[in-house]
């Protein structure tokens, strides 16, 4: 076991992981910076902290969330850049961890960054501890924490919804409960879910399914073609529900949270051959076609 | 440099520990950023309560405000859980007038909740089961 946990990988990978997800953060704390300057106009009554903001009855001044959301998201893009790692890394998992909890203390907890950020502090930490690139445990964490992530949710679904998570009921009613939600609350909801609702034998068989992918995420650990179906099958499950709910959660459908699973750098090789041949094909269209060479 | 391996089996063992924790207390934890993962697990019935607002014409329709308009940002849940709150604590009148002073347009809004069959509404069924007005408020015209 152990053995495994700490063999060797490429250091191109250790490489290409942490610049896939800090990357990914750097981008998620930009867009979700317009949601930390929204919360300064709540009243103080709705804020509800939780994780490390559990002990503050009211919101921190806007001052002290925006200095940490500027060096959260400087720091994640030097992490991502590979630049100072010993400092950048653990600094920007530590202070992305301190935003995006600030942005889970508003009577809501988005479940759509727990596992990005358990991922950082486990990349942060790597290199807070001296872990050299070719040192693959961080990795082996990464995907032992996104197994753990999966399979909770799995028994959560059925010790809470018990057997009417499996006769389908408890799903179809939250796919209508959440939709009419959002209708009756003027926002984007999912036609697709609304009609599909109407379909009863359709949502046993769903939520039979649901269940055995989460539960039987351990299978991803051994590798090969099962790892690989099982974040396919993953993969559609959270397509069905941004399909079905207009639920979005980017970090999985990205595919970046389940790079610590897979020779990482060969998608970013891919990705830097797509830019340079991206590049090339505007340079062409700006300078047109090269001259022909005069006849003899 | 490599680490001492004892130190990073503590420190992952700590990870796993702390991942799997929520899900081992009684009732379990939804938190940020350990949590048991409860995401549509509850078990809704047919029959809902939804806390709103609505903006009221002069001719007696109703037009439904966004999230933003209710609750300050674009998340709907935030919204939805703005008007409970406001409702159980006896703040209707209070939310009311926050909407209106921070909405264009709208002159007369009320607090509701409305209690629909949510299959049934899909079918077609669009009448609410029963409505609660908590407050109204109105701005200058």
């Amino acid at each position: 076991m152990t053995g495994w946990f700490f063999a060797a990988v490429p250091a191109e990978r250790t490489r290409a992981v942490r610049l896939l997800v800090f990357g990914y953060a750097a981008a998620w704390l930009l867009i979700r910076s317009l949601y930390v300057l929204d919360t300064a106009d709540l009243p103080d009554r709705r804020f509800e902290g939780v994780g490390m903001w559990a002990g503050f009855d009211t919101p921190v001044p806007l001052a002290v969330v925006v200095v940490l959301l500027v060096v959260a998201l400087g720091s994640c893009v030097l992490a991502a850049a590979g630049r100072a790692e010993p400092i950048t890394a653990p600094l920007g998992a530590a202070t992305a961890l301190a935003v995006i909890t600030y942005t889970n203390s508003w009577g809501q907890v988005f479940h759509t960054e727990h596992l990005l950020v358990l991922h950082l502090l486990v990349l942060g930490a790597a290199t807070a501890l001296g872990t050299a690139p070719r040192e693959g445990w961080p990795l082996r964490l990464m995907s032992i924490l996104t197994v753990i992530a999966y399979m909770l949710a799995g028994w959560a679904k059925l010790d809470i919804g018990g057997t009417d998570w499996l006769s389908g009921d408890v799903l179809r009613n939250q796919v209508a409960f959440d939709n009419l939600r959002k209708i009756l609350l003027g926002d984007i909801h999912s036609p697709i879910g609304g009609r599909l609702v109407g379909i009863g034998w359709l949502w046993a068989p769903v939520g039979l399914v649901t269940v055995i992918v989460e539960l039987g995420a351990p299978v991803a650990l051994l590798g090969g073609r099962l790892r690989t179906a099982w974040v396919g099958a993953v993969w559609i499950f959270h397509f069905c529900v941004l399909a079905t709910m207009a639920i979005l959660f980017p970090y999985p459908l990205s595919g970046i949270a389940f790079v610590s699973m897979f020779a990482a750098e060969r998608v970013v090789e891919r990705l830097t051959r797509l830019v340079a041949s991206g590049r090339s094909a505007i340079r062409r269209s700006r300078t047109g076609p090269s001259p022909r060479p005069a006849p003899r | 440099m490599f680490v001492r391996r004892p130190l990073v089996i503590l420190f992952s063992l700590l990870m796993v520990v702390a991942a799997v924790w929520p899900a081992t207390t009684s009732p379990p934890r939804d938190s940020f950023p350990l949590s048991n993962y409860p995401m549509f697990a509850t078990d809704r019935p047919t029959e809902a309560s939804f806390a709103t607002v609505v903006a009221v014409a002069p001719e007696g329709t109703t037009d439904r405000l966004t999230p933003r308009a209710i609750g300050g940002t674009d998340q709907v849940i935030q919204a939805a859980a703005t008007v409970a709150q406001a409702v159980r604590n006896g703040e209707a009148e209070q939310l009311c007038r926050e909407i209106l002073d921070r909405v264009d347009g709208p002159t007369q809004l009320e607090v509701v909740t409305e209690t629909y069959d949510t299959i049934e509404w899909f079918d077609g069924n669009e009448t609410p089961i029963s409505r609660t007005v908590h407050a109204t408020c109105e701005g200058a015209s």
